[in-house]
Order: structure tokens, then C-alpha cells, then sequence
């Protein structure tokens, strides 16, 4: 017959699965009400927005698809309705995954009507492009030539009011990526240096401790630590959305991961301690 | 005459009829080529591959490191980088296609044959063949947005949301603190996500957040001085061997010393 | 304002989800058919977004709109990729992913400058720090971080000692060196871990959510 500490170590999956459903659905369910501290990295983003230049672009460029839409999605969101808040105009761009395309501009669209913005005089919507180098470097130069039309109207991007006076990234006051990916370093390698617009990174948490290091160098001004940073700036926001709501479970299920640790581990010292299989 | 110019004045654009009429005798200019090229030697066909890769580099590098005109941060190459970012976009979406084209090869196959699981084989095809259709000819419908947000997208998170059972069920059975990394390795998860969520920070919550030397001792700061004094130079190492294997593998590309199957073995193939 | 959801949608979503999530217990048919349904619709959505997306702005329109004959060019380009499926033939895809790869490698230059150097020259932080060199408001002493940045650089050296490989590390400083730098390595991996872990979190309370909330109405 196996001891406790052997069963410690193989508790059957099936309830393993159970216990995280079950964690999830309470979590979501009952909030606990206790406020997240607001880090420097989601600070970062936030006045990044606040001292962008309203008579520049803002440009909001996605590579996520659903299946990271649990934290990808909040966050273009947060991201854009503080845009929307300063009255900054912008324009959305898509790069790797053809989905974010029309996932980030569903976010927009949806936001629009709270804050007046109008497609084409407040913001855009660049589309999706397969290669975001080449379309990075030729954007350097000329914004039109290398983008011909938007992906709504696909009229060309000089009959849009936002388009006024915007030639290239000098004329860019803030970038932010949304990505499941590391474009970061097309973003760093090939447009850093033509601008002078802080580049802020909303990436997946799996990415997000990868980025560190060029927040120390100063290279990312701001970042949103996956669902977590999109929480943090829900609270800066005032906005009590997804991801407030979603940051219990979050909570949760990382503590059952540990509990679920230590009891293996307990089990596998407890069980050399009794002479048994470890 | 500059590059611009000679280039406009050698490709003048298509008015009227010649507007289909150019197109098409590139594309019969073009068959002629292929079969061309399929006569060429073994030799011959890795040295076309081998300049072409390399003349495609060489625009991207001269344009870098050419000196720019005075007043300008132009050179000569700079007026063509948009153009060619078009046309690596555009090959780029005709790579696109490849995975469509392999997976509709593989399932026709299937149900031509009606191989086990033709089906579901068939199922993927019409799949294929509702969304292309509804994407293309009726995008401005609640038919093809509802597919695509509550159905495709729906389908794409589940898929990956699986992931998390998974995790939970490996990290607990094979999680085993057996040695010193593993145990720094553990420590290291516990501090920096506890730093991360509201039930960790609440631990230490009633550490002012600012203004008092205790406030480094909040697991939320101990969780940032993690990641940005311990992780940051740990990761920017990682980088640096990356940075320079990256440069070595795209100067391998961009001369075509890459060795392999794939470099070697077909262009010798007559 | 647009509508992007609908009721008939959502319950075929909710269907596939569950019928997805059944593969955690074992692998079924249900599982298999939604499978499929999922890489059609991904596959069919693909398609869709290189022509609308690409294909017609950027290569058909200017093409059989704007007179830009060249462009025609691209299309033999392209075709040569789908050699790859011959026997015969397969070789020519070689030339259009060669220069796919020679742009690439030819943008790696100013890629690899841009995002090195400044990493580089952030390196480089002074190990004496003063009152006047912290920025306004900092909650660090400059004694703390004096420390810090001793600390980092004493990282970014031992794990850059433990991933070189070009002699034998028989030196015992320099396996000592080697051996901190693994374990500053682990700091890093568990960061990476938890934080893997969260986002997989994420990614399951997002559907769940969309069961209880948009499917179910709960919540």
C-alpha cells in the first residue's frame, strides 16, 4: 500500500484540472478586494502617453492572436482608451499574425463612440503587414509610399484628416507594440535612432522579464507586464474592467501552482525520510 | 542621372490597354524564364541563388552603411526602401499561401482516398473555403465578423488555454527541489510572482509605498529589484551571445557559406 | 454601432471550447472535429487576410490600376515558392527564400547596432554612485546603488563567463565565475517560470470568462 507522502506526489490530474476550473469560477465570481500596486514599468507607459505631443501620431502596432487575447486584448485596450482620453490621434498597424489586425480594430471601434473619435480624423487603421522589417525601414522613410491605403476604407492614407502633415517617424510621438512576439526588435534595431518617440512594449508575461534589460537601458520607456500590467493601468485608469476582475483568479491559480509545488515536494522528502521512492 | 530617375524612365508606367497588356507579357516573359532556369547546370543554379541572395543583402547593407548627402540623411539606395519593403511584403504574403496549399493537398488527398478521418478532413476544406469566402466577398457582414470573433477566435484561445492545465499538472509532478539552482531557481518564482499579484503585495501592504527606507522591503519592490538588478544583466548576457550569433548566422545567409540539406543538396539535383 | 458577436456564433464557440478543453481527459473525436473546424478557419481566414491585406493594395492594385507593369514580376517570384511541392522543380524555391533571407541578413546590420550599443553602453554604470548622480525623487541612497550596479555587472561578467565556450574552463576562477553565473541564471528562469505560468493563467480565465459571462450570462 503507497504511504501519504507517496500519494502526495501523484495526485490524480483529473482532480488536479478540477481544483484550477473550480479556482478560476470563485475567483471570477468574488473579487477580493485587494488594490494592486502600481509598478514604475506600467508608470512608464502611462506618462509616455501623458507628455505625447498631441499634433504628432501615435502609433499602436499588434502581433497577438485570440489565443493570447487574455492578456493582449485588455491591454491594447487600456492602451488605446488613454489615447482617446489625451485626444491623441493615432493609427493601428499589425504585423506577424493577421488576426491582430482586425482584433485591435474591433478594441478601437468599440471604444470610439465613448470618446467622439472618428475613423480617419482621429484615428486609423493601417493593416496588416507580413513583414514588419522592410515595412518598418520603408515607414522611416515615407509612411504613404510604404503603406499606399488604409484597411477600412482602403482609400489611400493622403485622403484621411489624420494623415495631415505626417510624412514619416519624425512626425510619430509615441509607439506602442502589443505583441505575442518579440518585435521588439525590429522596433529597436530598425526604428530607434529615426525617432525621437518613446517606444513602450505590452508584452505576454511568458516575454515580459526577457525586456528588462532594456528598460534598464533606457531603450523601452514603459511596459505592461502581461495581464497583471493591464490591471495596474486599469487602476490608473479609474476603469474597473477585465482584467480587475480577472486579476483574482490570476492570484489564485499562481498560489496553487506553489501549493501544488510544495506538496510534491513535500511528499518527495517525506518519503526518503521513510526509506521510500522519492 | 540619378538611380530614381533612371529607374522611373527605364519602368514608365502602363497607360490604357497596355495596362493588362505589360503585366501579361512579363508573365509569358516569365515561363520563358522558368524553363530557363530549368535547364541550367548544377553549378550555374547555386551561383544564381548564391548572387541573388547576396545582391538582395547588399541593398539593405549599402544603404546602412553608404555615406548619406550633405543636409539630408539620405544616399542614393534611401528613395528605394519603401519599394522594397512592398516587395518583400508582398513575397512574404505569397509565402502565406504555403501552409494553405500543403494543408489542402494533404486533406483532399484524404478525401478523395477517404482515408481514415476524411471527415474531419472534409470538415477542415469547407472550413477553408467558408472563411476565404466570407473574408473576401462578404467582410462587411455580422456573418463573417460573428465567425470570426465568436467562432475562430473562440476556437484560437481554447486551444491555447488548454496549455494551462497542462503547466499546472507538469509543474506539479515535476517541480522536485533537488539542488541548489532548483531551489534558487524556485525561490526566485515565488518572490518575483507574489511581488506581481494583489495577495503577495497584501504580505507586505503595510510597508509604505513611498517615502520610507522600509518601502524596498515591499515584496512588490523586491520583485522589481529582482527583475531589473538580477534578471535584466542575466538576460542582457543571454543577449549579447545572441546579438553576435545572430550577425554570424545573417553573414553566413548573406554569403551563402550556410551549409545543410537545404543550401547543398537540391541545387545539385539536374 | 457595429455588431461583432451573435447568439448562434457564441454557442458555436462555447460548443468548440468545451469540445477543445475535453482533450485535457483524453484525446476524442469531438476534440479531432473542432480540431479541424480550427485550422480551416484559420487556414480560410489566412487567405483572406494576404489578398485583402496585402496582395490587393499592395500588388494587384498598383499593378492593374497604376499602369506598374513590374509588379507582374512579383507574381513569378511567388509562384516559385510553390515549387517547393515538386520533385522537379524544387530547387527554384531556393531563389525566392534566398532573397527573403539576403534581405534579412542585410537588414541584420543596422538591427544588431541599434539594439546592442545602447545595451552595451548601459552597461557600463558607474560602481561609485553620488547623491547628484541619482535622479530626483529616487527612494535608493546612492550607497544602495553603488551595490546595485556592482551587483550588475558582476552578473552580466559571470554569466557571459558561464556561456563561453571557446576553451576548456579549467581555471578555478574561472569556474567559480562560471558557476555564479549559473546560478544568476536560475533567477532569471524562475522569473521567466512564474511569469510563463501567469500568462498561461491568463489565457484559460479569459475563456472561462467567455463561458460564464457571454455564453452563460454570468457574472
Amino acid at each position: 500500500m503507497s504511504s501519504f507522502a507517496e500519494n502526495l506526489q501523484n495526485i490524480d490530474r483529473r482532480y488536479l484540472y478540477l481544483t484550477l476550473l473550480l479556482i478560476v469560477v470563485i475567483g471570477l465570481l468574488v473579487p477580493i478586494p485587494l488594490p494592486l500596486a502600481v509598478g514604475p514599468q506600467a508608470r512608464g507607459v502611462y506618462d509616455a502617453i501623458e507628455k505625447a505631443d498631441p499634433r504628432k501620431l501615435a502609433i499602436v502596432s499588434t502581433l497577438w492572436s485570440a489565443s493570447t487575447q487574455g492578456e493582449n486584448r485588455p491591454q491594447t485596450r487600456v492602451i488605446i482608451e488613454h489615447l482617446m482620453r489625451r485626444k491623441l490621434k493615432f493609427a493601428l498597424i499589425a504585423f506577424g499574425d493577421p488576426q491582430s489586425t482586425i482584433l485591435a480594430y474591433e478594441v478601437a471601434d468599440e471604444l470610439a463612440p465613448k470618446y467622439g473619435y472618428k475613423y480617419g480624423r482621429d484615428w486609423i487603421n493601417f493593416g496588416f503587414r507580413a513583414d514588419i522589417a522592410g515595412t518598418l525601414k520603408g515607414m522611416v522613410r515615407n509612411i504613404e509610399e510604404t503603406l499606399k491605403q488604409d484597411t477600412k476604407e482602403r482609400k489611400p492614407l493622403h485622403q484621411f484628416p489624420i494623415m495631415k502633415g505626417i510624412r514619416n517617424f519624425d512626425d510619430v510621438g509615441f509607439i506602442a507594440e502589443v505583441s505575442a512576439s518579440a518585435n521588439y526588435v525590429s522596433w529597436l534595431g530598425l526604428v530607434a535612432g529615426s525617432t525621437d518617440a518613446p517606444f513602450c512594449y505590452a508584452p505576454t508575461s511568458v516575454m515580459a522579464p526577457e525586456l528588462y534589460t532594456y528598460i534598464d537601458s533606457g531603450q523601452i520607456a514603459g511596459m505592461l507586464f502581461g495581464i497583471k500590467g493591464a490591471a495596474e493601468y486599469e487602476r490608473m485608469l479609474g476603469i474597473k474592467g477585465f482584467t480587475t476582475r480577472a486579476i483574482t483568479p490570476v492570484s489564485l491559480t499562481l498560489i496553487l501552482l506553489f501549493v501544488l509545488i510544495g506538496l510534491g515536494n513535500y511528499g518527495m522528502f517525506a518519503s526518503r525520510r521513510q526509506g521510500g521512492k522519492a | 542621372m540619378n538611380l530614381q530617375k533612371f529607374l522611373i524612365s527605364a519602368f514608365p508606367a502602363a497607360k490604357g490597354s497596355m495596362i493588362w497588356i505589360a503585366p501579361l507579357l512579363v508573365i509569358a516573359c516569365s515561363v520563358v524564364l522558368f524553363f530557363v532556369l530549368q535547364s541550367l547546370p548544377g553549378r550555374a543554379r547555386k551561383a544564381l541563388i548564391a548572387s541573388l541572395t547576396f545582391l538582395a543583402g547588399l541593398f539593405y547593407a549599402l544603404e546602412f552603411f553608404w555615406p548619406v548627402r550633405k543636409g539630408t540623411d539620405e544616399n542614393f539606395l534611401t528613395f528605394a526602401v519603401p519599394t522594397v519593403g512592398n516587395v518583400i511584403n508582398v513575397l512574404a504574403a505569397f509565402t502565406l499561401g504555403l501552409g494553405v496549399f500543403s494543408l489542402v493537398r494533404i486533406h483532399t488527398g484524404k478525401v478523395v482516398k477517404q482515408r481514415e478521418g476524411w471527415p474531419n478532413s472534409a470538415v477542415l476544406l469547407i472550413s477553408i473555403v467558408v472563411m476565404a469566402v466570407a473574408g473576401i466577398r462578404f467582410e462587411n457582414t455580422l456573418f463573417f465578423r460573428s465567425l470570426f470573433r465568436d467562432v475562430l477566435n473562440s476556437f484560437d484561445a481554447a486551444m491555447f488555454a488548454t496549455l494551462a492545465f497542462f503547466i499546472i499538472s507538469a509543474a506539479y509532478r515535476a517541480f522536485r527541489i533537488k539542488s541548489a539552482e532548483a531551489t534558487l531557481l524556485m525561490v526566485a518564482a515565488l518572490v518575483v510572482m507574489l511581488g506581481q499579484i494583489p495577495i503577495g503585495q497584501y504580505l507586505t501592504h503595510w510597508i509604505p509605498e513611498n517615502g520610507s527606507f522600509a518601502s524596498i522591503f515591499r515584496l512588490d519592490s523586491i520583485s522589481n529589484w529582482l527583475l531589473l538588478t538580477v534578471n535584466a544583466p542575466a538576460t542582457r548576457a543571454i543577449g549579447f551571445g545572441l546579438g553576435i550569433g545572430g550577425l554570424a548566422i545573417a553573414l553566413r545567409l548573406w554569403l551563402s557559406l550556410e551549409r545543410g540539406a537545404f543550401f547543398e543538396a537540391k541545387a545539385d539535383e539536374s | 454601432m457595429i455588431e461583432y458577436s451573435h447568439p448562434v456564433g457564441i454557442w458555436i464557440g462555447a460548443i468548440g471550447t468545451l469540445a477543445l478543453f475535453s482533450l485535457i481527459l483524453k484525446e476524442n473525436w469531438l476534440y479531432r472535429l473542432f480540431e479541424h473546424m480550427f485550422i480551416g478557419l484559420a487556414a480560410g481566414y489566412t487567405i483572406k487576410a494576404a489578398w485583402h491585406e496585402i496582395l490587393k493594395p499592395q500588388w494587384w492594385i498598383p499593378m492593374t490600376r497604376d499602369g506598374q507593369w513590374p509588379w507582374a514580376f512579383a507574381l513569378f517570384g511567388g509562384f516559385l515558392f510553390y515549387t517547393i511541392f515538386t520533385k522537379r522543380y524544387n530547387w527554384m524555391s531556393r531563389i525566392s527564400i534566398g532573397i527573403l533571407l539576403g534581405f534579412a541578413a542585410g537588414q541584420a546590420f543596422q538591427a544588431t547596432a541599434n539594439l546592442y550599443i545602447p545595451q552595451i553602453r548601459g552597461s557600463f554604470k558607474p560602481l561609485w554612485v553620488t547623491q547628484s548622480m541619482l535622479p530626483a525623487g529616487s527612494q535608493v541612497t546612492p550607497l544602495g546603488q553603488s551595490l546595485n550596479n556592482i551587483l550588475f555587472l558582476v552578473i552580466i561578467i559571470t554569466v557571459m563567463t558561464y556561456f563561453f565556450f571557446s576553451f576548456e574552463q579549467k581555471n578555478r576562477v574561472i569556474q567559480s565565475t562560471a558557476r555564479t553565473g549559473r546560478l544568476m541564471l536560475m533567477f532569471a528562469f524562475g522569473a521567466i517560470f512564474g511569469s510563463t505560468v501567469m500568462a498561461r493563467m491568463a489565457l484559460l480565465i479569459d475563456r472561462v470568462w467567455f463561458l460564464m459571462h457571454r455564453w452563460l450570462g454570468i457574472g
